[in-house]
């Protein structure tokens, strides 16, 4: 029922009702706040992060198929402002960014030993690279199930499952290192 | 179990996933190997600590910059609808039946001059500002003026006029605010409506007289550097209704005055 409502909100808002977008808006300010609050850690960036998904969705209505489920295609436009934020950023990054880059885990426990000072969760996420970021901000931040990431990350499901399984490994050997489980 | 096999169904697990034959493959690694119990706890640990951490909330005020936003972006993206100005203003001479005869002539002549003064754009001069709903620039009066007039005042300070009406439309209220005196320049004019019965639609302000505007849940102000008309639409939401209070301010000095937004409603 909330998807049919969405779906029509989307085509309604599609055909220029303002207030369907207005609802569209409310409906995904938090998931879509919260999306770039977990990808950038940093609450101004993701305010802005935020505001800019929602004018590209205004800017990008046009182009959407109802055919498609609205929730993925604005889950897709938010992973893409994050990845777009962050090359953005990158150049002014004095860490090396590629930390724990896919196909690096078997260093995992060497270089979470850079993390000791570091005690959030927060911090072990962005200490992950952002492909294993963003599936775990899908799976346990936004509630998506595997099928629904791969739909929005443009991935086959099996490549979801497999950078999922490897982040979690990461992210237990981030927060074992630093007691977190013992807490 | 292999290795591969463990992480998978491990994950299985904890996601909810794994079938009863391969949780009790599981259950039988678990009771066999210490360090699979230890490493599964960890990850079962890592599902807790992720679930558990929550949303934030949106921060104030997100919705209302992305409305803002959104209206800063139709304001660059919606083109002039000319067509629109020279159906109207054909429409409205064609209306005039003392008119008709000459227009075999005129039409030739003026619509020619009209098609050259807008295609060079001398005649399409004012800055046009809208939420998504409304076209067209210099264009005469159309649906929004063509409301029921629910109520009019007038707010007059430092030499700068302001008279604002509103009007009844099919499913909300129109704000029409005019303004004339020379004086204009820095003062602003604030609209305030109840959130819960109305909701802003589309912003039109014509001609070129507003510098800065903000449009929210339950306002809109904006600055004035000169005359001009400006119309705000506005939605029912409820059956409920309040009156819309505007202020004129310049500087320190202010003047206020409520409109009705519904016949019903005494002032």
């Amino acid at each position: 029922m909330v998807e049919l409502d969405e779906q029509a909100l989307a085509e309604q808002a599609k055909r220029g009702d303002d207030r369907a977008f207005t609802r569209l808006v409310e409906m995904y300010e938090r998931v879509i706040y919260n999306l770039a609050l977990r990808m950038t850690n940093d609450r101004e960036d993701a305010r802005d992060i935020a505001q800019t998904v929602f004018v590209k969705a205004f800017q990008k209505l046009r182009s959407f198929d109802p055919r498609y489920r609205f929730f993925s295609w604005i889950y897709r436009i938010g992973v893409n402002e994050c990845l777009n934020h962050r090359a953005r950023s990158r150049r002014h990054e004095e860490l090396d960014p590629d930390l724990m880059s896919e196909g690096d885990e078997g260093d995992a426990d060497e270089r979470a030993c850079t993390l000791l000072r570091s005690e959030a969760i927060e911090d072990s996420l962005m200490n992950l690279s952002v492909d294993y970021r963003t599936v775990i901000i899908l799976r346990h931040f936004l509630e998506l199930n595997q099928a629904e990431m791969a739909q929005i990350l443009e991935l086959p499901e099996k490549t979801v499952k497999s950078r999922l399984h490897t982040a979690r490994q990461l992210m237990a050997g981030l927060l074992g290192r630093r007691g977190i489980h013992q807490s | 179990m292999n290795r591969k096999d463990f992480e998978r169904i491990a994950n299985d697990e904890l996601d909810g996933a794994a079938s009863p034959a391969e949780s009790e493959v599981l259950r039988r690694h678990l009771a066999e190997s210490a360090d699979a119990r230890e490493e599964f706890e960890a990850l079962r640990e890592v599902f807790l600590k992720l679930d558990n951490a929550g949303l934030e909330e949106a921060p104030p005020g997100l919705r209302q910059s992305v409305l803002h936003a959104t209206v800063a972006q139709r304001r660059e993206m919606t083109p002039v609808n000319r067509n629109d100005w020279v159906k109207a203003f054909l429409g409205g001479l064609l209306q005039v039946p003392n008119l008709r005869g000459a227009m075999t002539f005129a039409s030739g002549l003026g619509v020619g001059a009209a098609a050259i003064a807008i295609v060079t754009g001398s005649l399409v001069g004012g800055r046009h500002v809208e939420i998504p709903g409304m076209t067209g620039t210099m264009a005469p009066p159309r649906s929004e003026s063509a409301g029921r007039i629910l109520d009019s005042r007038t707010l007059e300070l430092n030499g700068i006029k302001v008279t604002a009406d509103t009007r009844r439309t099919a499913d909300g209220v129109i704000l029409r605010i005019e303004t004339t005196g020379t004086g204009a320049g820095g003062a602003k004019i604030t609209a305030a409506f109840d959130r819960g019965a109305l909701l802003p639609v589309t912003l039109r302000m014509d001609p070129r007289s507003a510098d800065e505007f903000e449009i929210g849940e339950s306002s809109l102000w904006f600055t004035l550097s000169g005359a001009g008309v400006h119309t705000l639409t506005l939605r029912n939401e409820s059956a409920h209704s309040a009156p819309l209070d505007l202020e004129l301010r310049a500087g320190e000095e202010a003047v206020r005055a409520s409109l009705r937004t519904d016949f019903s409603e005494s002032r």
